[in-house]
């Protein structure tokens, strides 16, 4: 009996170390840009101690400086309201296709051409759709926040409509014939079955939308450009000029940018890891 | 009053592969039926149906004297509960059990009122905060009936419901399920391919093979007077021993056996025409048979090969002269060795004679 519980202690030596260097890979940076955004420029030297060193003392002034230079509320706003706009409208919208999907593109060729057709969208890259897209939206008067939540929805409907499709396999279709046994509707045991045993995958798709959203530059710059409206990417790219980048400010904004999207991952990746399903049907 | 009639009723899938043949019946109001067979017979498919969970193809159901076959599952006051259980994960049992009330709008004194009576018919009053995932087989499998006797439907329908729990389980259940029924007088479909399960819960039992109707009849009858070849050897454990034989004008005679005809029995042989050389199968239950000596007459002799101690009672299989396996199921004190040489008596009141070509048993014709 003891002989197996000693073998499965022996350690991998190779994943241990394949581990180790993930999390060096991971760290590392995340450790320079904290100590980098404590430290004043004077402290910013050539060399290991200015990259890798402790600041002398542990001041919130660039982080501060960097809320002004960024206007941070407003552009913390608009970031707010584009990403959960787009997280809240794309997990009803992106759930619900799924479902369709998933559920007919076995049984239907026509509903297996939609999905293909929606899939497709992933291979389209941005730079292609940009010029078009800044015309389009201009002359539709979307040039704001509105349109670029809604060019948010369509770019991230392939991977996320995919998503949805596959992961309708966990779902047995015995829970929406009972739910039709017990007088529901379609549209009622999508919303009060089907959607919330989706929740692993709401959560999965919000983490992914978020982190796109939030992160990107791209989209909100060429979309809303010249309206005075900034996301947090878009403003960060103040700590950049022609003269060279203050990377005290600039880390500091990151370190502060980086924290709802900490908050928000901690809070999604416990939905993902319980599996919703678990006794609804025998196992 | 809940009739369900099935009139015609064919299912045929897109590929032309025809699951359920003209399937007739009338289901009387309060009534507990069992459709048995084995996979693939077209039992579940049939249940389904009759939920609306499957179009049907040729022919009319009727729930309560009114067409159903393009009427939603919401619309024909059903309740099923389904092998697998399908309750909503996300749901406490309490929910589970409201669910289909909220959708009816029913009051909310109403629907309290319904589910404490619905716990306490099925024991479930201490889980009713529980989520499903906190509950064992058999309490998940008293929620699912649960959900389902809440809306006091027309027609109950069950869909192999104790195939998931183990048999002990299984037996409990089975008890709980005969007493509901008594309970709350629903006219019960239930499908199963348990014969135990069939014959002690129903007050009918439709066998059913390749998507045709075998027999309808009470399981008494069932198991004294099979229709033909197939519900004879699926209905009763072990399975009816089939003996091939031929008529000679006086007797049954087989290659291990000749049983004298009695007078009617010659009667229906000679009507029939079996005279001339048409073969027949000679069923015998294993419990019709009784351990017999070389001098007794119409014996089956042979070795045995293996005797099966089941405590109340011993399977003996033997091997006859001529090859022909056949099993007894002898009193528990009953004890045989291997290769030991045996005679076995049928009880000629209970044979069954069927007719080889057709399966046809001549005696029920």
């Amino acid at each position: 009996m003891s002989k197996p519980d000693k073998e499965n202690k022996h350690t991998n030596w190779v994943l241990t170390i394949v581990l180790i260097l993930g999390t060096i890979t991971v760290f590392f940076p995340l450790y320079m840009a904290l100590v980098i955004a404590f430290k004043s420029p004077s402290e910013m030297t050539n060399d290991v101690q200015g990259a890798l060193g402790f600041p002398k003392h542990l001041g919130f002034e660039n982080f501060a400086k960097a809320m002004e230079v960024t206007d941070f509320w407003n552009t913390l706003g608009n970031s707010l309201l584009i990403t959960i706009s787009t997280i809240v409208l794309g997990i009803l919208v992106y759930s619900l296709v799924g479902y369709v999907l998933g559920r007919t593109t076995a049984k239907s060729k026509h509903f297996k051409l939609i999905y293909l057709y929606i899939i497709s969208g992933m291979f389209v890259p941005f730079a292609i759709l940009m010029m078009p897209l800044v015309k389009e939206t201009a002359q539709m008067h979307l040039g704001n926040q509105l349109g670029v939540i809604l060019l948010y929805l369509v770019f991230y409907m392939p991977m996320n409509v995919m998503l949805y499709a596959g992961y309708m396999k966990n779902i047995p279709e015995v829970m929406e014939e009972a739910s039709m046994v017990d007088g529901a509707s379609t549209w009622k045991t999508y919303w009060k079955v089907i959607f919330p045993m989706m929740k692993p995958m709401h959560a999965t798709v919000a983490i992914m939308t978020a982190l796109g959203t939030w992160n990107d530059v791209m989209t909100p710059l060429v979309i809303m450009s010249g309206t005075g409206i900034n996301t947090l990417p878009i403003a960060q790219l103040n700590f950049q000029t022609a003269f060279g980048t203050n990377y005290n400010l600039a880390f500091a904004s990151y370190i502060l940018s980086l924290i709802p999207m900490l908050i928000f991952y901690i809070i999604c990746q416990k939905q993902i890891l319980n599996g919703v399903a678990n006794g609804a049907v025998k196992g | 009053m809940s009739e369900v009639i099935l009139n015609h009723i064919q299912k045929t899938y897109p590929n032309g592969y025809q699951a359920v043949k003209d399937f007739n019946m009338e289901i009387k109001d309060q009534e507990f039926i069992i459709f048995v067979g084995p996979s693939g017979c077209g039992k579940s498919t049939t249940l389904r149906m009759i939920a609306g969970l499957e179009d049907i193809s040729g022919g009319t159901l009727k729930i309560d004297n009114v067409v159903c076959n393009d009427r939603e599952p919401k619309d024909r006051n059903i309740a099923m509960v389904f092998q697998n259980y399908a309750l909503y994960p996300h749901m406490t049992v309490r929910k589970n059990m409201e669910y289909p009330l909220k959708i009816a709008k029913l009051p909310k004194e109403e629907i309290d009122a319904r589910i404490e009576h619905a716990a306490k018919i099925l024991g479930l009053q201490d889980l009713l905060e529980r989520k499903p995932k906190a509950l064992s087989g058999g309490q998940r499998q008293r929620v699912a009936m649960g959900r389902a006797i809440v809306r006091n439907p027309k027609v109950l329908l069950m869909d192999e419901p104790l195939s998931n729990l183990d048999a002990k389980l299984r037996g409990q259940m089975r008890i709980e399920i005969a007493r509901l029924h008594k309970e709350l007088k629903a006219t019960t479909i239930y499908v199963t391919h348990d014969q135990t399960e069939a014959m002690t819960l129903g007050d009918r039992i439709v066998v059913m093979s390749n998507g045709e109707i075998q027999q309808i009849d009470t399981p008494q009858n069932l198991y004294e007077r099979p229709r033909n070849l197939f519900v004879a050897t699926f209905i009763g454990m072990p399975v009816m021993n089939i003996l091939e034989a031929e008529y000679d004008g006086s007797a049954i005679v087989g290659q291990d056996f000749r049983i004298e005809a009695s007078d009617p029995l010659k009667k229906i042989l000679d009507q029939q025409g079996f005279k001339n050389g048409r073969t027949l199968k000679i069923g015998i239950r294993p419990e019709n048979l009784r351990v017999g000596t070389k001098e007794d007459k119409n014996t089956l002799a042979g070795r045995v090969d293996v005797a099966e101690m089941l405590g109340s009672t011993t399977n003996i299989y033997i091997t006859t002269k001529n090859g022909s396996k056949v099993v007894a199921a002898l009193p528990g004190d009953v004890r045989a060795q291997t290769d030991q040489e045996l005679f076995l008596v049928p009880d000629l009141n209970m044979l069954h004679i069927f007719d080889a070509e057709t399966g046809l048993n001549i005696l029920e014709m």
